[in-house]
């Protein structure tokens, strides 16, 4: 309490650039990032015109990082719910119902951190093909294990105590109780462990799209103006400095926000995951 | 039952909970513990019915059974006649109107992220009670029996005192009228002068509203307060039962003797000469030996020896096996 | 009484620093404890009994902190000691139980270990010497086939065990004093009548001195020969065991005493009978004298009286 919470301002902040970066793009920039091209300005170097410079194309670096931040946020945040959705309803209603339930969940949670996740999800890829809504869909089923872990082993806890027990003697039905008795005491714990999750979504996010399964180019994402900007990494490096910072900076953001909301939430879980 | 009355209120049969123990699913024999085996009790209406023993011993589980928070191994329970166990019984929405129960501690048994008014309106609509008006009426209504304000309708648990959480547990035990109150340990997660308010309350509620309890403890201060009958349980036995006078002034049994025998009493002080469980212990009856003989830790695992409940006084039985 | 005193507590004050005496959590408490003398400390939660034995062995945790008051421990003054002479006096001069077994032995270490630590710490031993008083210090509290308990893990023992083995720590190095703080509370009635009956064996056999502190009157009436009974902070009243029950004085005592539901209190009694509600009586202010300034009791607990383990 007295301490001040340095992770969460700082984190918050950094998330609060990024955001408002994506909500008022149009804004910010009077170009647009795919057909605002002119070979005119390739490869200039950022200057007061182009504030991160141009890339291959003439198209200004700055307003693709700028879009590039609404695909990112999208992604992470949309993966997020989805992954949040199936990690919750899988681990509290394991721990709840237990037996066979609860081992065939544990073993599916098991195999899932036993895959690399970005392995899973360029399988996935590969299957749906590339575009945002495949995206969605295989960042969105491949994180949930940890959230199924933090949500069952909560449940564990939850639901020998009194007030879980006197639900179910006045007659409450068994997803009542998960979602009354059980869901708003274990908030504090999936939110960390989701803020967390966005960041690590936003990084899937780039790696993907830079190997070409993502968002294809000339659409503006993170990861693929890495890609194009690979080539021209010794000519024209600010194409590939500014979106890698992007990404940068989101992630710590995300990261040193579930950090700060850690200890502001459940400073007991501090020495648990330290 | 002391006086031959109608079928009882409540009626457990020949209740058994086994726990499998040790989770590997490969093992053939798992053992299993013996929390429960073979209880038979009754509850008439309006009694206080004290089951007592240390941990473990299986009051808690039985208690359990009753509510329908554990499934029994076998046994039947029945209230008024028709039993609640099995597929054939009663659903969640019937049962919660039977019996509701009363937990130890009351930092646990509220849920923090409620206020009273929702613990206690919740369980109301969802046994159909509609109307805002009447809902906030019955609130009102129940807080007051407890001894709460209406203003404490809209605060959080962690607002109250231990006292207090325990009042708002009592009042949603009570907010569907249910005709069995289960109190486990009601007060011994609370200091001696909370303590004595809530036994009052619970007194006057038991009058009041003609309500029937079954007490869980292992405080047999409270227990010889508010019992009419009491039974001891050791090692999922019933090992003696009666009226709590006979219990207290003639306990037979070498369990509930050294039970007694052993609470701390602020008035030995006063009569260092007086010995509770005056006198040498009782012989058992001819033909008879205690089971078990000593009170040493039984075999949780294994079948208990075979043994019977032997009247001795009116109402007043004690668990001997044939000698 | 021309006995010196063992402990000779004095006008002790615990506070916050910086924040006034008026909101002081332990009030102008004192008493004295004589040479193997059982004294018991009784009170509900948050009446600062806790608080009043951990600030004699400087264990208070912060903010807390003793703000004024003498600690005369065999007639030196224990607030002048540095820190490094207070670990050394805690443990060897002054010992301490606590009310729960599990957390207060280090579940990785043997119990053997932990006994035989406090030879080698206090008493500059070998492990190897250390090692087989600790066999010895597990015999003398009753721990069945101690040569072989010597090796066994805390977790791998009873509650009952456990607090033997605190038992078997505490009194290890022959203490002029132990602290025992809720002993029994998370025991079953038997196992506590086993454990106090010990800890009363071995102390009166070594002359130790016993602050017990404890919610439960019948403990304390059973092991000690003087109780204080504490109420918001402050000592109301202090009295031979004796005296104490059958002639409670001070009114919050008579209320403890009527609030408690006693064994044959019922035989001969007409039906049942209403408990005392001590709040009730403290509210009712004209039924108490002016000299027994009672304090209604503050209904929205601090927070910290918990944290400072004032249970």
């Amino acid at each position: 309490m007295k301490r001040f919470n340095l992770n969460l301002w700082l984190g918050g902040a950094l998330v609060a650039l990024v955001v408002v970066g994506a909500v008022f793009a149009p804004l910010l920039t009077s170009l647009d990032p795919v057909f605002d091209a002119n070979l005119m300005y390739a490869e200039e170097p950022p200057d007061a015109q182009f504030w991160f410079g141009t890339d291959e194309q003439g198209r200004d670096v700055y307003t693709r990082v700028l879009y590039g931040a609404r695909i990112s946020l999208t992604v992470g945040i949309v993966s997020q719910i989805i992954n949040s959705v199936i990690g919750l309803s899988l681990g509290i209603s394991a721990a709840y119902w237990g037996g066979w339930w609860d081992d065939l969940v544990n073993g599916l949670t098991n195999t899932m951190l036993a895959i690399p996740s970005l392995i899973f999800a360029l399988a996935i890829m590969a299957i749906l093909g590339p575009g945002l809504p495949s995206l969605l869909i295989a960042l969105g089923l491949t994180n949930w294990s940890w959230t199924c872990r933090i949500a069952r082993s909560s449940t564990l806890s939850l639901k020998g105590l009194g007030y879980v027990q006197a639900a179910r003697t006045l007659g409450y039905g068994d997803i009542r109780i998960m979602a009354t008795q059980l869901l708003p005491n274990m908030i504090g714990p999936i939110l960390v462990i989701s803020t967390l999750g966005i960041g690590a979504a936003v990084l899937a996010e780039a790696a993907l799209s830079f190997l070409g399964l993502g968002i294809r180019p000339p659409f503006p994402s993170w990861g693929s103006m890495l890609t194009g900007a690979r080539e021209l990494i010794v000519i024209a490096p600010w194409a590939a400095v500014f979106p890698g910072l992007a990404i940068f900076v989101t992630v710590l953001g995300f990261n040193l926000l579930g950090d700060g909301l850690r200890d502001l939430l459940d400073p007991h879980m501090r020495s648990r995951t330290a | 039952m002391r006086d031959g009355s109608p079928a009882p209120l409540l009626e457990i049969r020949d209740l058994h909970v086994h726990f499998p123990v040790g989770n590997n699913l490969l093992a053939r024999n798992r053992r299993l513990l013996r929390a429960v085996s073979g209880v038979d009790l009754t509850l008439a209406e309006g009694e206080c019915l004290s089951i007592v023993g240390e941990s473990g011993c299986g009051k808690s589980t039985t208690a359990l059974a009753v509510m329908g928070l554990q499934e029994p191994t076998s046994g039947d329970i029945l209230f008024g006649g028709r039993s609640i166990t099995g597929p054939d019984g009663p659903n969640r929405m019937e049962r919660a109107r039977i019996a509701q129960m009363v937990f130890q501690d009351p930092y646990a048994s509220l849920n923090p992220r409620q206020t009273v008014h929702r613990s206690l309106a919740a369980p109301l609509r969802l046994h159909g009670t509609r109307t805002r008006s009447e809902i906030d009426d019955r609130v009102a209504d129940i807080l007051a029996k407890v001894g709460l304000l209406p203003e404490h309708a809209n605060r959080f648990p962690h607002e109250f005192s231990g006292g207090q959480r325990q009042r708002i547990g009592i009042a949603r035990a009570l907010i569907l009228d249910p005709r069995i109150l289960m109190l486990d340990e009601p007060v011994s997660a609370l200091d001696v002068s909370v303590r004595a308010q809530i036994i009052n309350l619970l007194l006057d509620l038991q009058e009041d509203l003609s309500l029937s309890f079954v007490m869980i403890s292992h405080d047999l201060g409270v227990v010889e307060h508010m019992s009419d009958r009491v039974a001891v349980m050791y090692f999922g036995q019933i090992v003696e039962l009666g009226p709590w006078d006979a219990i207290f002034a003639n306990p037979t049994h070498p369990y509930t003797r050294k039970l007694i025998a052993t609470i701390p009493d602020p008035d030995t002080v006063l009569h260092p000469d007086r010995d509770r469980t005056a006198g040498a212990a009782p012989p058992p009856p001819a033909g008879y030996r205690f089971h078990p003989e000593s009170v040493d830790r039984p075999d949780v695992y294994a079948v208990p020896a075979p043994s019977d409940l032997l009247e001795i006084g009116p109402g007043h039985f004690v668990r001997c096996a044939p000698g | 009484m021309t006995e010196t005193p063992l402990l000779d507590l004095r006008n002790l004050h615990v506070g916050i620093p910086g924040q006034g005496a008026s909101v002081d959590i332990v009030k102008d408490v004192g008493f004295t404890i004589l040479p193997g003398e059982a004294f018991g400390l009784v009170g509900e939660s948050g009446s600062g009994k806790s608080l009043t034995a951990l600030s004699l062995i400087r264990l208070l945790k912060k903010p807390l902190a003793v703000s004024s008051g003498e600690i005369l421990f065999k007639g030196d003054d224990l607030r002048g000691l540095s820190d490094k002479a207070m670990r050394r006096l805690r443990g060897d001069r002054i010992a301490m139980i606590f009310q729960e077994p599990m957390t207060a032995l280090n579940p990785l270490k043997t119990v053997g270990r932990q006994i035989a630590e406090m030879f080698v710490l206090h008493r500059g031993m070998g492990w190897g010497e250390a090692q087989k008083l600790a066999i010895d210090a597990l015999a003398s509290v009753h721990v069945p086939a101690p040569e072989e308990r010597v090796r066994a893990y805390p977790f791998q023992m009873s509650g009952g065990m456990r607090q033997r083995v605190m038992i078997a720590i505490a009194l290890a190095c022959d203490p002029d004093l132990l602290i025992a703080d809720e002993p029994t509370t998370a025991l079953d009635v038997t196992v506590q009548d086993e454990v106090l009956k010990l800890i009363a064996e071995l102390c009166s056999a070594r002359g130790t001195a016993v602050l017990l502190i404890s919610h439960d009157l019948g403990v304390i009436a059973n092991m000690c020969q003087r109780v204080g009974v504490m109420y918001q902070g402050r000592l109301v009243e202090e009295r031979d065991t004796y005296d104490l029950f059958a002639n409670p004085r001070h009114p919050y005592t008579r209320g403890l005493l009527g609030a408690l539901p006693r064994l044959g209190s019922r035989h001969g009694a007409a039906g049942r009978q209403r408990l005392v509600d001590i709040d009730a009586l403290i509210a009712d202010k004209e039924s108490l004298s002016q000299e027994f300034c009672f304090e209604p009791r503050n209904p929205v607990r601090d927070p910290r009286l918990r944290a400072g383990g004032g249970a």
